[in-house]
This record gives C-alpha cells, sequence and structure tokens, in this order.
C-alpha cells in the first residue's frame, strides 16, 4: 500500500458515506439516533480537508496518525472514538515511509480492530460493526496467508463485509445504544456494519483500481 | 483531593447535574461538566478539555469521571489512553445521577479516585425506595 492509496481510500471513504448518509440515518433512526450517516459524513469531510492540506504529512504511519485524531476531534459519541482508536492503534503497526507491503497493511488492519472490539467491549454477535470488522479480518488474512494478491482480497473482502452487515439484522444487540431495545432491535440493520462495509468497499474501490 | 469530570451527551444535562452536585456539597468538590449541544454528543477532544480543566484547580491531583451512556465511556477511555491520563482520571461504571452524588460525597470527606470511583459505582446498587 502507498500513501497516496491511503489517502484515496480516505476520500472515497468520505465520497460514498455521503452518498449513503440518508440511508445511514434512516437505519439509525430506527435503533439508535437517527444521525449515524450526518456524524460520519462530516468527520469525514474533516478527515478529506486534513490529508488534502498543504504540509500534511506523507509518511503511512503519520497519515494514519492524522486520520485518527481528526475523527476523535469531530465525530462524537462512540463511532469517533472507535474509529479514532482504530486508525492510532493502526498507525503504530505502519512505517514513517511512503509504501509498506500487503503483510504490514494486514498487520496494521489487525491492530485497528483489536482496538475496536477492546474499547467498544464488544463479542461476535453483539449486533455491532464488530460482526463485520471481526469476519472480514480473518478473510482478509486467510485470503493474503493463501497468497492471494491485496487486491483481489481486497475486493473479495468488500463483497464479503456488505453480508456480513445485512446478516446483522436479526441479532439482539448487546452494545451501544441498540441494546436498550433488547429483543426489539432483532430485525434492523446495525448502521455501524454498514458503514464498515462502506469502507472495505472503498479500500476495495481504490487497491483495485491503483 | 479528588475532582469529578461529568461527562454528558448533552451538556446541559452535565451543567443541570453540576448545580445540583455543587449544591449537595457546598462547592467543596471541584467539578467539571462536559458534553455537546449542536450535535450532541461526547468527543474525546472535549473529555480531554474538561480534564484539563479538572485538573488545574487547586488543590486536585486526580479525577474521577462519570458519563451518561455508552458512547460517554467509550470518549473518557479513548481519552485516558491517548491523553496518557492513567492514575489521574479514574472511570467510574456508575449511574450518572446517583453516581455522582456519590462521588462528591465521598470526594468531600477526602477520600482518593479509587475510593470515590468505588462509591460511585455502588450507588447503582442501592434501591431508590
Amino acid at each position: 500500500m502507498t500513501s497516496e492509496q491511503f489517502r484515496r481510500i480516505w476520500f472515497r471513504f468520505g465520497e460514498l458515506v455521503t452518498e449513503h448518509r440518508d440511508e445511514l440515518n434512516r437505519l439509525d433512526a430506527a435503533i439508535g439516533d437517527a444521525d449515524h450517516g450526518t456524524n460520519l459524513a462530516r468527520g469525514l469531510a474533516k478527515v478529506a480537508a486534513d490529508l488534502g492540506a498543504d504540509g500534511s504529512p506523507t509518511h503511512l504511519a503519520a497519515s494514519c496518525r492524522q486520520v485518527g485524531m481528526a475523527l476523535l476531534s469531530t465525530v462524537g459519541g462512540a463511532s469517533g472514538a472507535l474509529w479514532g482508536s482504530a486508525l492510532l492503534r493502526a498507525a503504530g503497526a505502519l512505517p514513517e515511509a511512503e509504501t509498506c507491503d500487503t503483510a504490514t497493511a494486514v498487520a496494521a488492519a489487525r491492530q485497528a480492530v483489536d482496538a475496536i472490539q477492546s474499547r467498544g467491549h464488544a463479542e461476535l454477535g453483539d449486533k455491532t460493526m464488530v460482526d463485520v470488522w471481526r469476519p472480514a479480518l480473518a478473510l482478509l488474512e486467510a485470503s493474503v496467508a493463501e497468497g492471494m494478491s491485496g487486491r483481489k482480497a481486497a475486493v473479495a473482502v468488500a463483497e464479503r463485509a456488505v453480508t456480513l452487515a445485512d446478516e446483522t439484522a436479526p441479532l439482539v444487540a448487546r452494545r451501544g445504544r441498540a441494546s436498550y431495545l433488547g429483543a426489539r432491535s432483532a430485525g434492523h440493520v446495525d448502521p455501524g456494519s454498514v458503514s464498515t462495509a462502506l469502507f472495505w468497499r472503498a479500500v476495495a474501490d481504490i487497491v483495485a483500481t491503483s | 483531593m479528588t475532582g469529578v469530570l461529568l461527562a454528558s451527551h448533552s451538556k446541559r444535562l452535565a451543567e443541570g447535574l453540576k448545580e445540583l452536585v455543587d449544591e449537595l456539597c457546598h462547592g467543596a468538590v471541584p467539578v467539571v461538566a462536559v458534553g455537546g449541544g449542536n450535535p450532541l454528543g461526547v468527543s474525546v477532544e472535549m473529555v480531554m478539555e474538561g480534564v484539563r480543566a479538572l485538573l488545574a484547580q487547586p488543590g486536585v491531583d486526580a479525577g474521577v469521571a462519570l458519563g451518561d451512556l455508552g458512547g460517554a465511556l467509550v470518549a473518557l477511555e479513548t481519552a485516558v489512553e491517548i491523553g496518557h491520563l492513567e492514575g489521574q482520571l479514574l472511570i467510574a461504571d456508575a449511574p450518572l445521577v446517583e453516581g455522582a452524588v456519590a462521588a462528591v460525597m465521598a470526594a468531600a470527606i477526602g477520600e482518593g479516585p479509587e475510593a470515590v470511583a468505588a462509591a460511585a459505582a455502588e450507588a447503582g446498587q442501592l434501591p431508590k425506595r
């Protein structure tokens, strides 16, 4: 992965979240406070502005930290802190360099997922974005271990992530605002899982075309 | 002494609670209220600012934080990690209103952060009637 690709992934993620903002808000309205799309789109606009600013860092680790800090400062509630923690932790696995190999990028993704899970105290099946992150990471790691290119693996993970997000619908929420609904949360897709699937689509879009 | 940080998605809720506990402890315990307004929500940045303000008050050597909903707790935990505040800010697993009352009462009699956080957590077990 190059730092140029890394930046473009975040520009693309911002575009996708903005396109799907109303849909994310609608999903959040059913079991949350109806602002997931608006919140995340606002944070990603700040990310894009920071990454595109004159004099912003070009190295992978520094860019990743910059994204994390932007999300921490602009996205309120759990989403900002979870995404911010993920990026700050991932930055520690990335080099102060313009490029890294696929294994390093995958290791950074693992750090991000571990941070999300430990920060949110969520387990698989709790109807949170962990239900997409954890199996998506497992597929990414297995694909790369089998010798698949990073490019092909990203496309496979993006496709799987959409299915994983849909599969949160029947689950009963045990974390986050939706957990107050108990069994009544079943039947609704988790909005954080849908935005996570959009992130993986952004990764695939950029990695597959560059 | 131990100060208390109140973090709510709504700044007005946090400030209203501060008004209540300030009255209950006659202003003897430094209390800082942080929260969102437009938009609602607790960001890591506002927690960091609140902690700085709390620890800057005379005589305050540690703080105990209480949050309203899960997102506030996630922001508090993240602030402790990235601000390297371990040992300076303890997060209480407590109901916001009763926990804040218990926390300032414990702090007012000179308890340290562990005991203040424990008092807040125990408040969740007390029946209301």
